[in-house]
């Protein structure tokens, strides 16, 4: 009893965990040398009544505008060794912590899928999803990734440890997407209380540097339908395209660019004629077309679901009609022409 | 080390190797290449596999090894996700991929970006559906890689090219056979690139050497194509319209668009019914320029020692390059396209400086396209079949890299 007793308490001292939950975060340390086959390992999330909870002492964070994947709920958090915070760039990921943790819970109707695991290494970061059993209490690592039918889809795809570099390779390195100022900035809703997520990381310390919300940039939320169609437009194509279509990502042979910093217009597609698009060009001249949605090779990638011609090429396999809705009006209301 | 006692032998090399057997799943075969480590050899046995994602290489110097063209056969008709690909292979280093055959990828067959080391090897990319529209767009497709070897290929029936290097460098693509594709062989905003002993067959174009527009790598120089043949490339163009491939007429032996320093010799051309060979440049095919840093011009470009045969009586109609040469057709020298093209634009300043010798009989043209009235062609008027002044045209190196051991 005593040495049982003794336990419970080193792991209470060194953690912080309520009785509720007696496993720590990060689990025995191990996973920086190679991946946990059980998501229970890491200690960052569990399913509750139908959603995910995080674990004492992790965070969660959401998305000003994010990521489509096929109208999943998704529940995001971040964890990094104690003392250890990130540190706060203005634009690109925050320069995290070896030991960080980020997950990413993929779930239709409480009934949740896979869960994404970010974890940065001595040598970088690397990931692996786990997909959740029938009763919800544990996700088994699947490298191997899959096909899988959810309420919307039955061809959703679970990714394989490889086709994560495909959104998540910069020029060679896997590197976050959301993990940056501008896709946080903005408010969440804590059990404590509603807070700008920025503001909230550095009161928690784990994020330094970062200067006021105000000072930040933060990308425009696309379904707010107060701001300009141009605005929402790009805010989505930048949280949905960009992390291929740059200078640094998978499609940097298109020469096609949907970072918000693109300010030239035949970059963002304006008139450009498509470059390696074999069939996905289907008869169209130009990526965007002003003032003609029907026209640009852009609205009918983002209206296609057959693989190879369909954008984003993973991560969905319905159409985003509230996605295509805003870039249809942002090019309808384009002035000018190609010719 | 490590090859289980149902899949083939592995053979030596590497420091580690995967074994895998007819009759494995697409499933095992995914987990396979998720968990590879550097230094893998991947041998797969004779048989089909039939795989409905994309297979992707992401660790480096690994070496895929099938019993052979046509023996091992990756199936890809059945792509369920993914992004269409075949093969994908993305920022490595000394990737091999030999001795098999990928069928019916709804994209791309073989796809590498950003790497460097690439061989294909004894590989075979082909498309079988009866729509021909409904192809894939490439088969053999490094693309902003370095150090590159394509040999003992054999690609067919992509709906844009067989063979295509995009936005690379020092590469070397030889012995292969392409055919009934719409450019056979394609070297986009290349640099330093070796094109040899190739037979280019039945597809629209032969072998086409571009430098387009906006993309990330500018321009392309320094290609040597020599000892290829290039024949009877008269296929319909089946590419999607917007493409630029989507332009070329069906009947193009050569052409070279908008390159610098191109040296074409000891081909063997004929039957070509659009024209065997062009030099043009990007405003023939009169889309706008919007990148500012792009040079649309060709300039020394040298073509010689090659041998012509026939071609040019039947220029494609469909297409705007070869409606323009059907107009002028009865004015052409035995009514025959003329086996060597210029599109005559050039940098009043610099010249273009393109040198022909030795190229036999061959007739020659110079369309003088910046003088046609594109709204009234009239390319009777203007051009000018005098043959041009017999040159001696400077050799370029030839390209070796590490790995370039042909």
């Amino acid at each position: 009893m005593n040495a049982r007793w003794a336990i419970f308490v080193v792991l209470f001292v060194h953690t912080g965990c309520t009785t509720k939950n007696a496993c720590r975060p990060g689990g025995d340390g191990t996973y920086t040398t190679a991946l946990y086959d059980k998501l229970s390992s890491y200690c960052m999330v569990n399913i509750e009544a139908g959603d995910v909870v995080p674990e004492s002492g992790v965070t969660p964070y959401d998305q000003t505008t994010p990521l489509f994947s096929d109208y999943a709920t998704k529940r995001r958090t971040i964890w990094m060794p104690p003392g250890t915070p990130a540190t706060y760039t203005a634009d690109g990921p925050f320069d995290f912590p070896v030991g960080t943790i980020a997950t990413k819970s993929f779930g239709w109707n409480g009934k949740w899928l896979e869960t994404r695991v970010l974890v940065k290494k001595e040598n970088g970061w690397t990931g692996a999803s786990y997909v959740w059993n029938d009763d919800q209490s544990e996700a088994t690592i699947q490298p191997g990734g899959g096909f899988f039918t959810t309420p919307e889809s039955d061809a959703y795809l679970v990714p394989n440890k490889n086709e994560c570099i495909k959104c998540h390779e910069s020029t060679g390195t896997i590197v976050p997407i959301g993990l940056r100022a501008d896709r946080i900035n903005h408010d969440f809703a804590y059990a404590t209380g509603t807070e700008n997520q920025l503001a909230h990381w550095s009161r928690m310390g784990i994020l330094t540097g970062a200067p006021v919300p105000e000072s930040s940039p933060a990308l425009a939320d696309f379904s707010d339908t107060s701001l300009s169609t141009e605005a929402r437009a790009r805010a989505y194509l930048a949280a949905n395209c960009s992390y291929c279509h740059s200078s640094t990502g998978e499609a940097r042979n298109t020469g096609l660019l949907l970072g918000m910093e693109v300010t030239d217009p035949y970059r963002l597609g304006t008139c450009k004629t498509p470059v390696a698009t074999g069939k996905a060009a289907s008869n169209l001249s130009y990526d965007v077309v002003p003032g003609n949605p029907d026209a640009s090779i852009m609205v009918y990638r983002m209206q296609a679901t057959t693989p190879s011609i369909m954008m984003p090429e993973l991560g969905r396999s319905v159409v985003h009609s509230e996605g295509v809705a805003v870039v249809r009006d942002w090019i309808a209301e384009m002035p000018g022409s190609c010719q | 080390m490590g090859c289980g006692a149902s899949g083939p032998a592995c053979p030596g090399g590497g420091t580690s190797c995967v074994s895998i057997g007819a009759g494995t799943s697409a499933a095992e075969i995914e987990n396979r290449f998720a968990t590879l480590t550097d230094g893998s050899t991947v041998v797969f046995g004779e048989g089909t596999f039939a795989m409905n994602d994309t297979i992707i290489i992401a660790a480096n110097n690994v070496t895929v090894i099938g019993a052979g063209m046509g023996k091992t056969i990756f199936d890809f008709s059945g792509q369920k996700g993914g992004d269409g690909e075949g093969f994908f292979a993305q920022s490595v280093q000394n990737l091999t991929l030999q001795g098999f055959t990928v069928k019916d990828t709804l994209g791309n067959a073989v796809k590498v970006l950003g790497s460097t080391g690439v061989r294909f090897d004894h590989l075979e990319t082909m498309w079988t559906g009866a729509d021909s529209a409904s192809h894939g767009g490439y088969g053999l497709y490094p693309v902003l890689s370095k150090n590159v070897v394509i040999e003992h290929c054999i690609a067919s029936g992509a709906s844009d090219s067989g063979i295509y290097l995009g936005q690379s460098e020092q590469a070397t693509i030889h012995d292969n056979e392409v055919h009934d594709n719409v450019a056979g062989i394609e070297c986009e905003n290349t640099w330093f690139t070796d094109v040899h002993d190739n037979y280019a067959h039945d597809n629209t174009g032969g072998i086409l050497i571009f430098a387009l527009p906006g993309l990330q790598q500018m321009a392309t120089h320094d290609i040597r194509v020599f000892s290829n043949r290039i024949e009877n490339n008269n296929t319909s163009n089946f590419a999607a319209q917007g493409n630029t491939v989507g332009l070329v007429p069906r009947g193009t032996g050569f052409l070279v668009m908008a390159a610098t320093n191109v040296e074409f010799f000891g081909n063997t051309l004929s039957g070509n019914e659009t024209g065997n060979s062009a030099i043009i440049s990007y405003y023939a095919t009169q889309q706008p320029i919007s990148d500012q840093t792009y040079n649309p011009l060709p300039d020394y470009v040298s073509i010689h020692d090659n041998t012509f045969t026939g071609g040019g009586d039947t220029p494609d109609l469909t297409k705007k390059f070869g409606l323009l040469l059907a107009s002028a057709q009865s004015s052409f020298p035995g009514s025959v396209v003329p086996s060597l093209m210029w599109d005559g634009i050039e940098d009043p300043q610099t010249a273009a400086n393109i040198c022909y010798a030795n190229n036999g009989s061959a007739g020659y043209v110079d369309l003088h396209l910046d003088q046609v009235d594109p709204n009234n062609p009239n390319l009777p008027a203007v051009m000018s079949v005098e043959p041009p002044p017999a040159g001696s045209c400077t050799p370029l190196a030839p390209i070796t890299f590490p790995g370039s051991d042909q």
